[in-house]
Parts: structure tokens; sequence; C-alpha cells
């Protein structure tokens, strides 16, 4: 099963939600891969920290997304779930990462600078599913997010008129935590970590796309 | 939006059953990213454009010569793609 983590836009916590879901994923007892597809290889450096003792997520670094197809299918037939940290780029490898996916999961903050990349990312998603003559399974999910805040309203509501066009909205949402930041540093997921209500959301995500992928 | 219920945040549900596997054939994959940036010209790959070249003319000692030479034989290269090669490499560009 492949999930493309992607976005046209940086910083939207690509590598972060594709580790602590990994993460997860390997807990729950899923053989787990991330492929690393990002230019900057922030997972692939993460995978270099990470304890040994705890469950392994083996990450392959492909930042030129040269044979992207071709590795993907090998790591299919070895891993049962494969994560793809995608990069925000127009290029053909972001093509390529919708074009594999089983499921793409398309992290957005509440502003408005991602609602305007968002349109530009439903043009190739929509272009993406039209080559592969099929819908692609797709869902946002709202990051950094803080339902105290009118932005964050806002930003749900706006996400919700894409339902018509296919793309769905997790109900699962990630806040603005210092766990996500720290576990990096060590290696390591949310679910690993000492922060419960960061650990707790991460589970819910997690579970959430479990029930989805089992239909 | 729907509300999340407790036991969702709960545990960690455990793999149960086996996942679908994935089918992926390259070939369509390929030709469909290809035919996706050769449609819209926005997407497409600018062309390279070439660099401005500057020539050096180098003196090198018939013997380190004589090496290059063998090296790039044996690789099938050229003595200045090779001498470029190592440049990049080593200046990391």
């Amino acid at each position: 099963m492949i999930i493309s983590v992607t976005s046209l836009k940086g910083g939207v916590g690509k590598s972060t939600i594709a580790q602590n879901l990994a993460v997860c994923f390997a807990h729950a007892g899923y053989k787990t891969c991330i492929v690393d597809a990002d230019t900057n290889q922030s997972s692939v450096r993460w995978s270099g920290l990470r304890d040994e003792n705890q469950p392994g997520v083996l990450v392959s670094g492909l930042p030129d997304g040269k044979e992207l197809a071709k590795n993907v299918k090998l790591l299919n037939e070895t891993y049962e779930i494969i994560l793809i940290d995608g990069t925000p780029s127009l290029s053909p490898t972001a093509s390529k990462i919708l074009l594999l996916a089983d499921f793409v999961l398309i992290p957005v903050l509440p502003s408005a600078l991602d609602l305007w990349a968002t349109q530009q990312f439903l043009e190739r998603y929509q272009e993406a599913c039209e080559q592969k003559e099929q819908q692609i399974p797709a869902y946002f999910l709202l990051n950094q997010h803080d339902e105290r805040t009118t932005l964050s309203k806002e930003a749900e509501e706006a996400l919700h008129n894409f339902e018509t066009v296919g793309l769905k909205t997790l109900k699962s949402t990630i806040k603005n935590r210092v766990a996500y930041k720290r576990a990096v540093i060590d290696g390591a997921g949310v679910f690993e970590f000492t922060d419960p209500k960061a650990k707790e959301e991460m589970v819910a995500l997690a579970n959430e796309i479990q029930g989805i992928l089992k239909g | 939006m729907q509300k999340k219920s407790l036991k969702d945040a709960m545990f960690l549900a455990p793999k149960t059953t086996a996942l679908p596997k994935s089918v992926i054939n390259i070939e369509e994959t390929e030709r469909a990213a290809e035919k996706i940036h050769a449609e819209i010209p926005a997407l497409r790959t600018p062309e390279p454009v070439a660099e401005i070249t500057k020539r050096v003319t180098l003196d090198i000692p018939l013997s380190l010569h004589a090496a290059i030479k063998m090296r790039t034989f044996q690789t099938g290269s050229t003595i200045k793609d090779y001498l470029l090669t190592l440049a990049a490499r080593d200046l990391g560009v």
C-alpha cells in the first residue's frame, strides 16, 4: 500500500507526518518504509538517528526522483506500507508521486498561502487521475490546527469545498506541538515519545488512515 | 466535521489483516508523468541553457598525463571530462 504525503508547498509538515505515521504503522505490526523524494532528505537524516531497539523503518533516499516507480515497485515486494515523503515542486517527480499512490495525504496549514497552493495542487491531482484513468483517494490533513482560531475554522470550511472534486478532509487533525520537533532529534515518532496528547492525535490519525485503507 | 470517538485515540489499531498490495506499472507511470508535463507548458522542464565557458591551458607533468590518459581510456572518458568531474565533485557543484 503506497501512501504519498505530498503538497506543492514546502514547510507544511510532510516529512514530520510521514515519519510519525511510519512509526505508528511499524508499531502496529506493518513492514513499513519511507521513500524520501524531498531534496533536503530530512527523513534519511532522521533514520540515521533512530534507536535500533525501536521497530525498524527503512528510509530510501531518492532526492532527484530518478527511477522512482522502479524503486517503489521493488520496495512494494517487501514492504506492506510505503510512505513517499514528497517534493514541493511541479516536477515530473511530483506527478509520479501522485500516480503511484493508493492514498494521497495532503498536509495543509491554516493559512491563505496554503489554500492557494491547494488550488494549484488540485489541477495536478486531476491531471494525474485523468492519466491514471481512476480516482486516486486523496485526503487533506489540517496540520498546526487550533480549533479556537478563526483561521483554522475558515481553513476547515475552505477545504470542505474540495469534497465536490473528490478531495476529502480527514477528521483527525495535528496541532502545533513541541513534541514533534523533539521527536525528530531522537529519530523517533511522537508515539514513542513522552507527550501523551501528541501521541493520542497521531494514533487517531494512523487509525483513521488504517480504517480507510482497509475499506 | 465528524467528532472523533475516544477509542480512536486511545490505542493504536494493531495489524489484523494484510493490506492489499499495490499494483505498479512502471511504464504506465513514466508515460503518464511524461504526458502531464509535455502537455502543460508551465510544467515543461526548461531546456538546459549552456553556460559560458572559460578556456584554461594546463601544463601537466608527462607521468601524470600518461596516468590520466590510461584512466580515461579504461573508462571511455576524455581528459577534459575527467578533470571537470574531479573538480566538480571536490567543490560540490
